[in-house]
């Protein structure tokens, strides 16, 4: 190789690596997932695999709460991740619905305190948010 | 936050349930396609999003002893919206495409920012109904965080003198409402509420459904608002008279706190020449709108009895309030117009409120000079705190001369008058309490303050006075001298800490029996009734819960 070539041969490198790199921060190359994409956002599926991995905890703590149940029947695809609060603040947190005792127009409501979108709430913040409803609603479990 | 301390007044019930992060929160069934029981009797336990825990006591002579259903919204559907988002192009420099979902229905239009519940005293509406309520949410998140989307988003904030968007919405919800009853419940009324925005949105709503429609307006019960503006002159914009005003403030009454910006908007006008019957409450605490934990803005402040009366001032009892009220409503007019001088138009006046809150540099926000923001945020800040401060002071003193009255006033009166004299007096006694052990601690620590200074002082001249005599002895002499002559020889700091703990202790323990008198003097009745059983019994269960609020 001579030292021509050589020359040209660097030169090209160096404008490949500026117009790639232009083209990488202007965002517009089917690579962009990596610079757009928030791997450090827990999604929805990730939540609910984390909290399938605690269902026993969780289930415990219900039927804690009320001696009766026997079991819980958790709706894993109601999990919610939600913002809000009122009038002064506003928090994130994360609810999930459920059955229990097999009762088919039973529910409640537990959910967890989240930092932010970023985290897993921490199983033991657990709280029953909704109280143990039957006939669809209507009425309140003893 | 601080949520309410007895579920006695279902109206503050249904305002505090409508917010998302409450006890007995309706939000999450808003979807349910049959309608959820609530029941207000019975005591909750509540964990906030933030983690903090709080307690409510369940509530008493609640109508239909505390049990209300929160009615399905049939009408409500997720909607999806496709928009072309120029902000965000491909490779090729197109626009994408992108859709939103948001929820609409006759009770909920969650872009404009309106949610509304409908809950009834009878599972189904039918002739059993006697009472419906419609419960009006108030914003989410009152504050500096959300300082960007007030701005951005006035709609859902506007606290302006005009008819508001979501009062649009909330008028057509009772339309419908109404419409429902007359078919299927025709011996039940029904009864507005809510809380800060959500006041704006009945008032309005209620005051167009008496202009469009009288017939309608007969069904409506009692409006009962919580810590909300006065809506006078939007009211006039929207066409009312002076007499169309009365006789709709016939049915309304509000419960505002002296010391809560958002209470006090609007409000410089005498408060019998306000809207509706205005109530200026007497707060459980001194403090501010933003004062976190403590905010004059929120339902923890309402001292509630066992009947559901919010414990309110007079001319009689705590006066101070109403004057302390009226000062801020003047406070506010006053720096309005502060920055509305400084060149600023077209802002809403709810962002003005929430700038104030997050000082100089929200104030710059809204496009004023960092010179004139600090300016008016300065002046702001000290005349709110001193009007606080000033009824603070204004309520020790009332307290001092009339604590003695109570007992010859008691003796006088008569059985129901009775009561409500000693539950004014215990309520004295229990603020009086408090007051008197904070100056308490804050003596000791002035005490002790000076007691240090004057040791520090005293220590400064021996070692000035021992550096004097340096003329006559070696330098490693005056040191060996003044070896032991320094701070910890002479001021045992073990021991101030010490004073200082038990001091803090002291205020706690005190603070732990007003909470308790204050109690006692909600539950006046049944305590009275049951003796010193009752009293002791509710006097264990304050003292075990007290510290978890």
């Amino acid at each position: 190789m001579t030292t021509q070539t050589k020359k040209r041969l660097g030169i090209a490198v160096v404008l490949i690596l500026i117009i790639g790199g232009l083209l990488m921060v202007q965002r517009k190359t089917p690579f962009d997932i990596f610079l757009t994409k928030d791997y450090t956002v827990v999604t929805k599926d990730e939540q609910i695999a984390y909290l399938k991995q605690h269902e026993q905890k969780m289930t415990d703590y219900v039927m804690s709460e009320n001696s009766k149940v026997t079991s819980v029947q958790w709706d894993w695809d109601s999990l919610k991740i939600e913002a809000g609060g009122g009038p002064i603040t506003s928090n994130n947190w994360i609810a999930i619905e459920a059955k229990f005792n097999n009762i088919k127009d039973s529910s409640f409501m537990a959910q967890w305190p989240l930092k932010d979108e970023k985290y897993f709430p921490k199983i033991s913040d657990i709280f029953l948010s909704q109280p143990l409803r039957v006939n669809g609603g209507t009425k309140i479990y003893e | 936050m601080s949520d309410l301390f007895n579920y006695n007044n279902m109206y503050a019930n249904l305002s505090e349930s409508a917010y998302s992060d409450r006890p007995n929160n309706f939000p999450p069934n808003k979807y349910k396609n049959k309608e959820q029981v609530y029941d207000f009797s019975v005591d909750s336990v509540y964990r906030h999003k933030s983690g903090e825990v709080s307690s409510t006591k369940g509530g008493t002579h609640l109508p239909n002893k505390g049990i209300v259903y929160l009615q399905p919204d049939k009408t409500l559907e997720n909607k999806t919206e496709y928009y072309i988002d120029y902000s965000d192009t491909d490779f090729f420099g197109n626009p994408q495409a992108k859709k939103k979902n948001s929820q609409k229905g006759l009770l909920t239009d969650e872009k404009a920012g309106f949610n509304a519940y409908f809950v009834t005293d009878s599972p189904t509406l039918s002739q059993e109904t006697k009472q419906t309520y419609l419960a009006i949410r108030g914003s989410d998140g009152f504050g500096l965080n959300t300082l960007n989307d007030w701005v951005g988003n006035d709609a859902n904030f506007a606290l302006t003198n005009a008819y508001i968007p979501q009062a649009k919405l909330a008028n057509q919800a009772l339309v419908g409402k109404i419409k429902d009853i007359k078919r299927a419940a025709p011996n039940a009324t029904l009864d507005v509420t809510g809380h800060s925005l959500g006041t704006m949105v009945s008032a309005q709503a209620v005051a167009k459904l008496y202009q469009n429609d009288d017939k309608a307006f007969e069904k409506i019960g009692k409006v009962v608002l919580f810590d909300g503006p006065d809506v006078t002159q939007s009211l006039k914009q929207m066409g009312l008279s002076d007499k169309e005003i009365k006789a709709v403030g016939e049915k309304v009454t509000y419960y505002v706190n002296p010391f809560d910006m958002v209470s006090m908007l609007n409000r410089t006008a005498p408060y019998e020449a306000q809207f509706g019957k205005v109530n200026v409450i007497v707060p459980l605490n001194f403090s501010t709108t933003f004062d976190g934990a403590t905010s004059s803005h929120d339902f923890g402040e309402f001292q509630i009895d066992a009947h559901g009366n919010p414990l309110s001032a007079s001319e009689t009892f705590h006066p101070e309030m109403l004057t302390a009220g009226r000062k801020l409503a003047k406070l506010l007019d006053t720096t309005f117009s502060k920055v509305g001088a400084t060149g600023i138009k077209g802002v809403a006046t709810g962002v003005i409120l929430a700038a104030l809150s997050g000082g100089v540099g929200a104030l710059m926000a809204l496009g004023m000079s960092a010179l004139e923001a600090k300016a008016i945020y300065d002046d702001f800040n000290k005349a709110y705190k001193g009007i606080v401060a000033e009824a603070k002071q204004k309520a020790s003193a009332w307290n001092q001369t009339h604590i003695p009255d109570y007992q010859n006033r008691i003796r006088q009166a008569s059985g129901g008058q009775k009561i409500e004299l000693r539950a004014e007096l215990l309520q004295s006694v229990a603020q009086d309490a408090v007051f008197q052990s904070e100056a308490f601690v804050s003596e000791i620590k002035t005490i002790m303050n000076q007691g240090l200074e004057t040791v520090q002082k005293e220590i400064q001249e021996g070692h000035q006075a021992a550096h004097n005599l340096a003329t006559y002895l070696d330098s490693w002499e005056v040191n060996a001298l003044l070896a032991e002559f320094n701070l910890s020889a002479f001021w045992d700091s073990g021991l101030e800490s010490d004073t200082t703990r038990a001091a803090k202790a002291y205020l706690r323990e005190m603070s732990s029996v007003s909470a308790t008198l204050m109690q006692v003097s909600q539950h006046i009745e049944a305590v009275d009734s049951e003796g010193a059983s009752g009293f002791n019994q509710l006097m264990a269960e304050t003292q075990a819960n007290f510290g978890r609020r």
